[in-house]
């Protein structure tokens, strides 16, 4: 059928993109292939429902990260993969400040990238969302059921420890 | 002035919106700007470092499969039946009408349905063993394949020669036994087995042929298939004959069993009972039945004596013996002729009394009663007698064992659920379907012969289908009727409750026929539904 062969093309074209989300939320290479196949497979079987006036990235992005963070929340023993925002802000507030240019003058991207890799599925995920998937605010708070606030908490966390983390590394 | 929070300043950094104030604050603060502009370029960094291409896999080659909608799984029942039909009409047109047609001209003997009954039976008979030991092999061989198959696969990064050794031994192993057993063996007609006179069987004797001469004594049982069979000498225990004409001349100590075109008894003494189905049954003068006759067909003939009761249902029964209990038939036309003499009652189901004729001579020593066809007998009430619901109880008992064994097996089943009506009319949709093609389906599978083992696989699923069907509804009607109690999770409370409610349902008066047929079909609905997204799933 028509539809099939389309849907096979873009599974070729999009396969390492999905892939690519799926790793960077997953942080394993195992788990990243078998989400992607399911993640295609569930979009397959979708395939009717998809708003052609979008673009095929965005539909599948969300269906990749949907399912992501639900193999997070699973292996996640904690209650609340995200934890509470009142704790999260807190622990923003009693932090000092660290200057912007510890991530900047990172120029080796493989730090960066190991860096991002060391971080909590908690700060890792918002994290991806806005920069690899560039998600809104809004849409992430949607996605993980948090308020927009606790995203911007979450994504604040994530910055200052990606900070510490190349200011600890051997330049 | 009080600047901007960190976590403001962050999500200014993103291109937040901000609220009012701090939209104010951003516009005149220059120390603000110049770190929000920072976390400008370090949000470009961190966008331009994710978005480093990851080192991604071969592309698994996938095959996208459509899940079973309702609509696919009708029209392949339709396609199925259109099937179904035109195999019908092409075995009509092509044997009915062509073949017996064509051999009719040559005036060619044409074999009738017995006769190719009586032939396969043969075949069978002779074939059997070796064609189930076949059909075996292949199954084994089919799953040994498989499993080599499947570890094959998992194990193909160990590289290409232990990939052609898996295969060379699935060659070796399939191929010779594949073709073995498609063969198809049929039965000589000339071939004859004969136990000759004087010889002596001590134990029980199975005997297939064209011809089965049975002239020496077997001691045991006798069990002889063929399109011709004749016992002259005697048999010890029963006599169990399946053929186109059976022909009995010596004494059986037990029973004979017998099917055939035409059984005829002649200088036999039957210790025991004579129970057959045949066109025509001939009880000769020479012959003596010491138990009951109980014998179906078109024309019997009882001219030897039977010492107990003669129970029949035929189209004419000529009797001319004495019966030493009761006569009890069901016939068009009834003859008791000079030497007729029933020494207990003659029980006669027939449309017209007139059809009984007792010629000069004959007697009847017990009363002479006219009966209702047992079609138009008054059936009993049912709910009246313990045996039903001693039948009900037996019933509630087995049905609660195995729910209980396949949720057991199977626990996702016990959360079933038909959401609305349009999935209730579905699922009962699905259940008819499934109820009435699976049948379908193994039938024409047993017709291919090599489908044989999958036709009784199918047919096994299908009976057990139809008999999870109901336990299905129970789970459903038991949660339901629980919700509100504090046993709603509870699964031999659930089980045992719906199987109750299931059970009175289908004993209803009136109703209960089409009550039970709809929750049939509602719970095979379920469970096919059930069975399709676990095999989509998959």
């Amino acid at each position: 059928m028509a539809a099939d062969a389309a849907f096979e093309i873009l599974y070729r074209e999009y396969y390492p993109r999905v892939y690519g989300l799926c790793r960077r939320l997953l942080n394993a290479d195992a788990s990243a292939e078998d989400a992607t196949q399911e993640v295609f497979m569930r979009a397959y079987r979708q395939f009717k429902r998809y708003d052609t006036s979008r673009p095929f990235w965005q539909w599948i992005a969300t269906i990749s990260s949907n399912y992501c963070i639900d193999v997070l929340r699973k292996q996640c023993r904690d209650e609340q993969l995200f934890g509470e925002e009142a704790d999260e802000l807190e622990a923003v507030v009693g932090q000092a400040d660290e200057p912007e240019d510890n991530l900047v003058n990172a120029q080796r991207s493989e730090s960066l990238l190991s860096a991002v890799e060391a971080l909590p599925d908690r700060y890792r995920v918002p994290l991806v969302l806005a920069y690899y998937k560039q998600a809104s605010y809004d849409e992430i708070s949607e996605e993980l059921a948090i308020s927009r606030n606790h995203v911007g908490v979450l994504l604040l966390r994530a910055k200052k420890k990606l900070r510490e983390t190349l200011q600890e590394m051997p330049t | 002035m009080t600047h901007l929070t960190d976590l403001q300043l962050s999500m200014g950094g993103d291109d937040e919106t901000l609220d009012e104030a701090a939209d104010h604050h951003l516009a005149g603060c220059e120390a603000c700007r110049a770190r929000v502009e920072a976390l400008r370029t370090e949000r470009d960094l961190l966008q331009r470092t994710l978005a480093e291409p990851v080192v991604v896999p071969p592309i698994p080659a996938i095959r996208f499969t459509r899940s079973m909608t309702f609509g696919r799984f009708a029209v392949l029942n339709v396609i199925t039946g259109f099937v179904i039909w035109s195999v019908q009409f092409l075995w009509k047109m092509i044997f009915e009408g062509l073949i017996f047609e064509v051999l009719s001209w040559f005036d060619l003997p044409v074999p009738d349905v017995f006769d190719l009954t009586v032939g396969l039976v043969l075949t069978i008979y002779e074939e059997g063993a070796t064609m189930l030991d076949q059909y075996l092999g292949v199954i084994l061989t089919c799953l040994l394949a498989a499993g080599l198959g499947l570890a094959g696969f998992y194990l193909r990064r160990l590289g290409r020669q232990a990939s052609m050794l898996a295969l060379l031994a699935i060659c070796v192993m399939v191929v010779p036994e594949s073709a073995h057993a498609l063969e198809v063996l049929q039965g000589d007609d000339d071939a004859m087995a004969i136990l000759a006179e004087g010889e002596l069987i001590d134990d029980t004797l199975v005997a297939g042929g064209a011809t089965v001469m049975i002239d020496g004594d077997v001691t045991g049982d006798l069990f002889a298939f063929g399109r011709r069979i004749v016992v002259n000498g005697s048999v010890g225990g029963n006599l169990t004959a399946f053929g186109e004409s059976v022909t009995v001349n010596g004494g059986v100590g037990g029973t004979i069993y017998s099917a055939a075109q035409s059984i005829s008894v002649r200088d036999a003494v039957i210790g025991r009972n004579l129970i057959g189905a045949a066109a025509n049954i001939d009880v000769e003068d020479g012959a003596e039945v010491g138990g009951n006759g109980i014998l179906a067909g078109e024309r019997l003939i009882v001219s030897g004596p039977i010492r107990n009761d003669l129970v029949t249902a035929v189209e004419t029964l000529e009797l001319d013996a004495a019966i030493g209990g009761d006569v009890e038939v069901a016939a068009a036309q009834i003859r008791l002729l000079g030497e007729a003499a029933v020494q207990g009652d003659l029980r006669v189901h027939t449309d017209d009394e007139d059809n009984l004729q007792m010629l000069d001579g004959a007697m009847v020593n017990g009363e002479v009663a006219f009966l209702d066809q047992p079609d138009d007998a008054e059936p009993r009430n049912r709910y009246l007698s313990g045996r039903f619901y001693l039948a009900q109880l037996l019933q509630l008992v087995a049905a609660f064992i195995g729910g209980m064994i396949l949720l057991w097996l199977w626990p996702g089943l016990q959360t079933v659920t038909i959401d609305d009506g349009i999935d209730g009319a579905k699922t009962a949709g699905i259940g008819l379907v499934s109820i009435i093609s699976l049948p379908v389906v193994a039938v024409i599978c047993a017709i291919t012969l090599v489908g044989l083992p999958v036709a009784i696989i199918g047919l096994v699923f299908w009976a057990a289908v139809i008999y999870c069907a109901k336990i299905m509804v129970a789970v459903l009607a038991g949660r339901w009727l629980l919700a509100s109690s504090d046993k709603a999770g509870n699964t031999v409370a659930v089980l045992m409750v719906g199987l109750l409610a299931v059970m009175v349902l289908v004993n209803l008066p009136l109703l209960g026929g089409i009550v039970s047929f709809l929750l049939t079909i509602i719970g095979a609905g379920l469970l096919m539904q059930r069975l399709l997204t676990y095999a989509t799933a998959r």
